[in-house]
């Protein structure tokens, strides 16, 4: 009797198991993965090559795993049965099982040339096109952020891009530490940020929205930390913000009387020698351009909320938020570091 | 009996008992063994590394260990499953079996084989110990260039995984020679290449992987320790070096390394499968071909680790299409195992059922192998979660699963104790399920841009209940582990006894006892065909009938004809076997010492350099 309850047992112990497969995979379908909903025409090709060869994978895992729960059900040693055939192999069938990999294989080969083509051919411009229709942007990755350059636009900020819906955007990618790799998984492909190099990568807008992505190379204590934002902004929305940067920040006198004071904090610290601040005594250039700083909606590597509390936090005690970073504890007391932070929120 | 007992204390004389045994031995099944218990202790110190792992992502923003924590712990689970547990299990199997196999009674280097057995344990005490010493490897188990230079990773860290990784990859070298040595010439009389068993022909192919692999590591590690004490710039690119040189030299190693950990396991399925379907492999030459094609094509897809490293279209391409390639010979591997349990009459004892579970999830992890072999989709995937999830596939999947094959199918010879079936199924359910929890929502979380090596994630992504899952799983895992350690436990204390050949085996181990003797074999067994005990119980076409005693009796007796207990005396006394001796592991402690001096200064280098000599005279000259 026993070989008989367990044939069906071991059956419904595999259904189980696909069923569970089925509700991860019903699940996951449920709200697409970001690599499946591109916001540009590169990453929509990645994505429709996934869709392809997916489909591909799914119809040999259905016919390999479906032969083996079946040779399973079919083949196991019943009493009394004497020795199987003694088969040592079928020429027929090993052709024909070596030949049809190659041949999908050639397809999917054929599929990701098509593509590769298209995703390194980058679009070539004519100096002088306008922003909303082409802007190069230099990456630069350092421990733990990003540098984010526009320089036909003279702009500098950190950690949040901005791009027009519909431009082509050309990057250039370069690294001044470790190896790092610049990510957005709704625009494309990852692009490494290597020193010594510089690697290019380009997008073409579709979608207007507002992206997350991160460094996908692990970079040292906080890599975790060095996210990035894409702003994809319809094209007067692009250019609004461009003004914006591209103008200075409010002259000393013009500021409110609390944000001067965290003015003079800054001026009178260590700030000023890793920071720039456009028209201010702060020249450094190993931090993160603060110009423009409360234009952004998060800080440190795109980790935090830009607002007063967090910013207040973070100058208070740097590593206390992101243990490890470059920006050393300055010694300020509370109530310093929330003028600081005022002043900060006044750089729009 | 008379004779057996007399011959007793010569054995004993040869072998002394105790720790100085297991220090001193060059037995090739103790050496195995050792092994094969060294690695799986890693495997639970890489266990607990991974269920850190999983406790700190269990949620987002979770604070149970420090980034610096994290990003070390990260490094040695993955340092510890490759080197310290994935190769070292896969050589102690072979060390142990692949002598018995072809029929011989030893490794061609005993000396060498325990030379390589040290030097794996030292080289992983090198690592680990720097977690007393100031700071353990915080790079990555891929330790890229210029993050492990000193500027970057300042502790000595990754001075210990360098010096690590050189320690082991001359263990690695030398068991790669003797392993090839072994099975080019020590064969029975009769079993030619096309008569070798599938293990013994996988561990070939992985043996010249290894020659020829290992090398570029240890050139890559001695490199990155002359840039990080003698500020030689070979990776730091403001001084003329370039970090993708460190990149090249690793993944040509790399992935050759990855077939170094699937092919034995493919051996492995070879034998279980077929002996669990009493039916001869199908296409033995398919099998063996595509073994030696992997390992040439092995050699040339080391670059698609690189694809976003900025390579020309046309390289991408290239490395494209041959890492494509080895679908092929897998593919037929996996077929031929389908096609040797369909028609055969398959007995449903755990090893087969861990070779079952093998194919259905190493199939998994070579679909998804497919996908990041394609330039544009590993763009998107490569350093995330979804790689972690193909990988664990292949190497938990496939190499794990069969590694668990092997070890229930060949522990009755190694012990003499059966394992306990009932323990061994339950283990395997919970594995299959905890593994499949575990790993397959990775590949969602990949896709949904969760990158590799992050100590932490924001909430709100969506990505909180997947990792809650995984990590739930990672802990089915572990209760499998445990109930496995337990099997073993149980089981060596009241197991059922083993005799010679349990599971109605084909192959030669089959025919000696169990654990079997220092010699292996009394008489050395001559071979005709690819089966050689199945052909001697069943005749080559499965109809010579089994049932009776008498015919059992006669098969028995024709295999090892007139093995008496006077045979077995005079086996003892007079078949010359390697004695036991300190030299490999004085030599590999010499080395050892070196490696800290290398660290602590020029007086304990000599000190190592002195003993390191020393040791290989007294090798050269002592008398086995």
């Amino acid at each position: 009797m026993k070989p008989e309850t367990r044939l069906p047992n071991f059956i419904r112990y595999a259904g189980v198991l696909m069923a569970v497969a089925a509700l991860l995979a019903a699940a996951g379908c449920s709200g697409l993965p970001a690599m499946l909903k591109p916001a540009s025409e590169n990453a929509s090709s990645i994505a429709n090559l996934i869709w392809v060869t997916f489909g591909i994978a799914a119809v040999v895992f259905v016919i390999v795993e479906g032969v083996l729960m079946l040779t399973i059900a079919r083949y196991r040693n019943k009493p009394g049965a004497g020795m199987p055939r003694q088969s040592t192999g079928n020429t027929a069938v090993e052709i024909a099982w070596t030949a049809i990999p190659a041949i999908a294989l050639a397809v999917v080969f054929a599929l990701t040339l098509g593509t590769l083509n298209y995703l390194t051919t980058a679009p070539t411009w004519a100096k002088g096109a306008s922003p909303t229709q082409h802007v190069n942007v230099r990456i630069i990755g350092h421990e733990w952020w990003w540098e984010i350059q526009y320089p036909d636009l003279g702009i500098t900020t950190a950690n949040e891009i901005h791009v027009p819906v519909g431009a082509d955007v050309s990057f250039k990618i370069e690294s001044t530490d470790v190896i790092h790799s610049f990510w957005v998984p709704q625009m494309g492909g990852k692009t490494d940020a290597i020193p010594g190099h510089i690697n290019n990568s380009w997008w073409h807008v579709t979608e207007a929205g507002r992206f997350t992505g991160q460094c996908a190379e692990y970079c040292g204590t906080e890599h975790a930390l060095m996210r990035l934002v894409v702003y994809a902004d319809p094209p007067d929305t692009f250019n609004a913000w461009m003004a914006n940067q591209k103008s200075p920040p409010l002259a000393t006198d013009k500021l409110a009387p609390d944000e001067k004071l965290g003015q003079q904090i800054v001026m009178t610290h260590a700030c000023t020698a890793c920071h720039y601040i456009q028209g201010t005594k702060a020249v450094g250039r190993i931090g993160p351009d603060l110009t423009h700083f409360a234009s952004r909606s998060t800080f440190a590597g795109a980790s935090f909320e830009n607002h007063g509390v967090n910013v207040g936090a973070w100058v208070y005690d740097p590593q206390k938020m992101k243990p490890g970073n470059k920006m050393p504890g300055l010694g300020l007391s509370l109530a310093e570091a929330q003028m600081v932070a005022v002043y900060m929120e006044s750089l729009k | 009996m008379a004779a057996t007992s007399k011959a007793l204390p010569l054995l004993q004389r040869r072998a002394p008992s105790g720790i100085i045994r297991w220090l001193t031995t060059t037995d090739h099944k103790d050496i195995g063994i050792m092994y094969i218990i060294t690695s799986i202790l890693f495997f639970g110190v890489g266990g607990i590394e991974a269920l850190i792992i999983r406790i700190q992502l269990a949620r987002p923003e979770n604070t149970v260990v420090t980034p610096e924590a994290y990003n070390q712990i990260f490094t040695m689970h993955g340092t510890t499953m490759v080197f310290l547990f994935g190769m070292p299990i896969l050589i102690g199997i072979a060390n142990y079996m692949v002598p018995l196999m072809i029929g011989a009674r030893d490794m061609a280097f005993p000396r060498l084989n325990a030379l390589s057995f040290w030097t794996l344990v030292l080289g992983g005490v090198i690592m680990y110990s720097s977690f007393l010493l100031g700071g353990a490897p915080d790079g990555g188990w891929f330790a890229y260039a210029p993050l492990t230079t000193k500027a970057y990773s300042p502790s000595h860290g990754m001075d210990f995984w360098a010096l690590g990784i050189i320690v082991t990859g001359i263990g690695s070298i030398a068991g790669a020679i003797n392993l090839v040595v072994t099975i080019l010439n020590m064969r029975a009389p009769g079993m030619t290449l096309f008569k070798m068993p599938l293990f013994v022909w996988q561990m070939l192919v992985t043996a010249f992987l290894l020659l020829f692999a290992i090398p570029s590591l240890t050139v890559d590690s001695i490199l990155l320790f002359l840039e990080r004490n003698f500020s030689a710039p070979f990776f730091a690119a403001n001084a003329g070096g370039d970090p993708l040189l460190w990149q090249h030299l690793f993944w040509f190693f790399g992935h050759p390394e990855v077939y170094i950990l699937i092919l034995p396991a493919f051996g492995i399925m070879s034998e279980v499968v077929p002996v669990f379907s009493q039916k001869p492999i199908f296409g033995y030459r398919a099998i063996v071909y595509s073994g030696i094609l992997i390992g040439f094509l092995g050699f040339g897809v080391w670059a698609h680790h690189m694809f976003a490293v900025g390579m020309s279209p046309v390289a991408d391409a290239i490395f494209s299409l041959s890492s494509m390639l080895i679908a092929i010979p897998t593919s037929i591997k996996i077929f031929s195992w389908i096609g040797t349990m369909w028609g055969g009459s398959l007995r449903f004892q755990t090893p087969l059922l861990y070779a079952i579970g093998m194919i259905a999830m190493f199939l998994i992890g070579g679909l998804s192998g497919i996908t990041v072999a394609i330039v544009p989709i590993d763009l998107q995937v490569t350093d995330t979660y979804y790689v972690v999830a193909h990988f664990h596939y292949v190497l938990f999947g496939g190499t794990v699963f069969a590694a668990f094959a092997g070890i229930y199918y060949w522990f009755p010879k190694w012990t003499g104790k059966m394992l306990s079936e009932t323990l061994g199924k339950w283990q395997f359910w919970i594995m299959l399920i905890g593994f499949n929890l575990t790993f397959m929502p990775m590949h969602l979380l990949g896709m949904d841009g969760m990158p590799r090596r992050v100590y932490t994630y924001g909430s709100g992504l969506g990505w909180d209940i997947w990792n809650e899952l995984e990590t739930i799983g990672s802990f089915i895992i572990a209760i499998a582990i445990l109930i496995f350690i337990w099997n073993v436990v149980i089981s060596m204390i009241k197991g059922k006894t083993a005799g010679n050949d349990p599971w109605d085996g084909f192959t030669l181990e089959w025919t000696t006892s169990s654990p079997p003797p220092r010699y292996d074999f009394a008489k050395i067994p001559t071979v005709h065909s690819l089966r050689p005990l199945w052909d001697q119980k069943h005749g080559a076409d499965g109809n010579m009938p089994t049932e009776t005693p008498k015919a059992t009796a006669r098969t028995e007796a024709s295999l090892r004809p007139a093995i008496t207990a006077a045979d077995v005396a005079v086996a003892a006394a007079q078949i010359h076997m390697p004695a036991g001796s300190w030299a490999p592991l004085l030599l590999a402690t010499g080395i050892t010492i070196l490696c800290y001096g290398m660290i602590y200064g020029v007086a304990l280098a000599a000190a190592g350099i002195i003993l390191s000599l020393a040791s290989v005279i007294y090798w050269t000259w002592q008398k086995v």
